[in-house]
């Protein structure tokens, strides 16, 4: 058996070939292994990952070209870093969760590794602290605050929605300018009344929608859906028809938005994408969760009838139970198929229409391996009582890594940008969970 | 003399250029092809370690030079007596050892944090909450639960006169006020609203063989209000969620059932076991000080325990919202048995 030609590899192959060797037994090799991988690391390489194209090109010609983006670290080396940080977060009662956050940023932006160089995060913790508090405080209101007053969460979630096209651009603008790659800057130049003038009609309508619900909250005894069976359902059934237009209409806005105004260096970013994808992919979506909800209904009964004759015996309420969490479950998990659908969809069309200058990015997505992903991880998650997020984030990265191409030239960018300070907007979406797209 | 190969990037673009950068102990000489550049150690920001990511230099004029070296950058710094505040936490990530350690103190701490730190903070935020703004819950809960599941009470009014009077002669806490309703699918219960409302449901008042037994089960509820149970409740449920929140920075839908929910749903529990447990101590209390036995506590106990066809024993204590029965009626274990008080004037002292 000759030796392989480890200078032809791509980086992330290596790494692979690495993990599994031993030192031991054929030193040479590894030492040749390990020669390669600082090669490239340190962007000296005969094999840089601007070659890594060829090299797939040459061992599946199905494969689309271009560069691939990999991810160096480890599972077990972001557990450990995460972990530890944890721990200083809860002996320093949360106030070190924000560094906790720079330093985990820092290894998942710091291992992506692009034609040689790492991306990096820069953001400042005590930006992301004064942010988090700001989120904290919005969260309670609109979690708890409904113990003491109705209006509480309906008023939060209106500040929400009014402030939502400022905390998007805040957002973006934040972790963007923080974030470089090859020694430049991302940035965002959107300006806020921008953003507010492209979501001015959909956020309008959902405003009205959850301001009549304040207003009655305000003006009547209290809740008005809760006495109101048949204004509830009216107001349910208003909200899901607008939802078929609302949700593609904000996400593609979102999308468009975000993929615009992106920069890198003095260079824009730019997408021509199309919101018939958006609209489709959400029918889709849609017409699949009502399957979704009938498979789980099926399966919930099917195993309520197989299991009946041995859990029936013991008690009516343990069956109640048993079969609530059951279809629960089920629900859970096929419900994740149609926000797949939908994720994969809309983000490998958005991705495939990015560009910069001459280089232009194409993602592609399997619905049922992100999916699949999406479900083990959060079994995964549920199971090990969070221990395995770190495992789970690596897993997604380097799936979604996997699924992305960049081609044309990847030099040549210049030009200094402004660092946005502010990470009130980051930390709000990081509180509600919500996904600005880059 | 440390040497230490890397990319340098100019300020402002993203083409780098291999570079050595040759130290000595303030100050290095970086190389790039056939340019030297003099660099002071006290003008470089360095950034942190952080597992084996890159080591990022940057220069005052806006250029950057970036190494893997990070062995021979720690070198340079400690020998030029530069210490990094965050140098220790790379220390503590790269080994497994601490790793693991840190695995069983995040439980640990959390367990110390919740159990006692919680309630300790919760008291006095729950002291704080004006009447004004609990008083009005009482209306809405109730009108909730009349809607639903409460119908009128059924008893007969001499008999809620009665009890109403009996509970005005020993009434300690000013603001309570007793209500009856027929229980319906909630069936022998009573329970108290934050801004003083107890409700006893008709089941429950045909269980009641004594006016001891009335005693009991009135100051375990007027224990709730005396000592702001709701009200400690509600902080603690939103400390749990807010502190898990607060610590863990970004959570994701799913994994919020898994951290948050679950834990969270656990440790609600445990709080009401102890908020309930000092009910039982003030009941206990405020029947030995008006005369009658503790045992009246246990029998009435006893008896809801029956009704209720003994679920208690199918869940172990920490799915429990109520200590064991068992251990509850052991509270009153007394040689007196429980009978109509002897006693001529209940809550005497008054």
């Amino acid at each position: 058996m000759g030796e392989p030609d480890y200078g032809a590899l791509p980086l992330e192959e290596l790494l692979e070939i690495e993990r599994h060797m031993d030192p031991e037994a054929a030193p040479e090799r590894y030492a040749e292994v390990r020669r390669q991988i600082e090669l490239r690391h340190s962007g000296m390489g005969p094999a840089g990952s601007g070659n890594a194209g060829e090299a797939d090109a040459r061992s599946d010609a199905q494969e689309p070209e271009g560069a691939r983006a990999v991810f160096t670290g480890s599972a077990g080396e972001y557990f450990r870093i995460w972990i530890v940080n944890l721990l200083f977060s809860l002996l320093t009662l949360g106030i070190y969760s924000a560094w906790a956050t720079v330093r985990n940023r820092r290894y998942l932006y710091g291992n992506v590794e692009l034609d040689g160089s790492r991306f990096d995060f820069h953001g400042s913790p005590l930006a992301i602290l004064r942010g988090r508090i700001l989120a904290v405080l919005l969260f309670a209101a609109y979690a708890f605050g409904g113990d003491f007053h109705y209006a509480v969460p309906l008023v939060a979630l209106c500040l929400l929605i009014v402030a939502a096209p400022w905390i998007m651009v805040a957002a973006l603008r934040f972790r963007l300018s923080n974030t470089s790659w090859k020694s430049l800057r991302f940035g965002f130049e959107a300006t806020t009344g921008h953003a507010y003038r492209t979501f001015a009609v959909p956020a309008a309508i959902t405003l009205v929608a959850y301001g009549a619900l304040l207003g009655q909250a305000i003006v009547g005894q209290g809740d008005v859906l809760q006495g109101n069976l048949k204004a509830y359902f009216a107001w349910v059934l208003v909200m899901s028809l607008l939802a078929f237009w609302l949700i593609p209409t904000i996400s593609f806005r979102a999308r468009n938005l975000a993929f615009n105004n992106a920069c890198f260096g003095q260079h824009r970013f730019s997408a021509d994408i199309d919101s018939g994808v958006f609209y489709a992919a959400f029918l889709k979506a849609a017409g699949l969760g009502i399957v979704a909800i009938f498979a789980a209904i099926l399966v919930t009964v099917v195993l309520g009838a197989a299991l009946f004759p041995v859990i029936g015996l013991i008690d009516k309420q343990v069956v109640l139970a048993t079969g609530g969490a059951v279809f629960y479950v089920v629900l859970i998990l096929v419900y994740l198929l149609p926000f797949a659908l939908w994720h994969v969809r809309t983000t490998n069309h958005a991705f495939s229409a990015l560009r910069i200058e001459g280089t232009h990015f194409s993602m592609s997505m399997k619905v049922l391996e992100y999916w699949s992903i999406l479900v083990t991880n959060a079994i995964a998650a549920v199971l090990t009582l969070g221990l395995a997020l770190p495992w789970a984030k690596v897993r997604m990265i380097r799936f979604r890594l996997r699924c992305l191409r960049i081609q044309g030239e990847l030099g040549g960018f210049a030009g200094d940008r402004g660092v946005t300070q502010s990470a009130t907007g980051d930390q709000i979406g990081d509180a509600f969970d919500i996904d600005f797209g880059f | 003399m440390i040497s230490i190969q890397g990319q340098y990037y100019p300020g402002g673009t993203s083409e780098g250029q291999s570079a050595t950068l040759n130290c000595a102990e303030q100050e290095g000489t970086l190389e790039v092809g056939a340019t030297r550049l003099r660099l002071l150690l006290e003008q470089l920001e360095v950034s942190d370690r952080l597992a084996g990511l890159p080591r990022r230099l940057q220069l005052p004029d806006g250029g950057q030079f970036i190494t893997l070296d990070n062995e021979a950058i720690d070198r340079w710094l400690a020998s030029a007596g530069r210490r990094h505040v965050f140098s220790f936490l790379s220390f503590f990530e790269d080994s497994w050892h601490w790793a693991l350690l840190a695995l069983v103190a995040v439980p640990a701490v959390l367990f110390l944090l919740f159990t006692f730190g919680m309630p300790l903070i919760a008291k006095p935020l729950a002291a704080a909450i004006p009447h004004s703004v609990k008083e009005p819950l009482d209306a809405r809960i109730l009108g909730m639960l009349d809607e639903r599941v409460l119908a009128p009470s059924e008893l007969a009014e001499s008999k809620r006169d009665a009890l109403t009077h009996l509970y005005g002669k020993l009434q300690s806490v000013s603001g309570t006020k007793l209500l009856y309703r027929k229980g319906g699918a909630l069936g022998a219960n009573a329970f108290a609203l934050p801004g003083g409302t107890i409700v006893l449901t008709d089941e429950l008042v045909e269980l009641i063989d004594s006016d001891g037994e009335f005693i009991a089960v009135a100051a375990h509820e007027t224990g709730h209000v005396a000592l702001n149970h709701s009200m400690r409740n509600l902080v603690q449920a939103a400390g749990v969620g807010l502190v898990l929140g607060w610590i863990l920075g970004d959570l994701s839908a799913v994994t919020d059932i898994a951290l948050v929910g679950v834990p969270g749903i656990l440790q609600q529990l445990s709080y009401s076991r102890k908020l309930e447990a000092e009910a039982d101590q003030y009941a206990l209390g405020w029947l030995s000080f008006s005369g009658y036995s503790p045992a009246c506590f246990s029998s009435l106990l006893t008896k809801l325990a029956d009704r209720h066809g003994g679920d208690d024993e199918r869940f172990p204590d920490f799915l429990s919202s109520h200590p064991s029965t068992a251990s509850r009626t052991a509270l009153g274990d007394s040689v007196e048995p429980c009978r109509d008080s002897d006693s001529t004037s209940p809550g005497g002292a008054r």
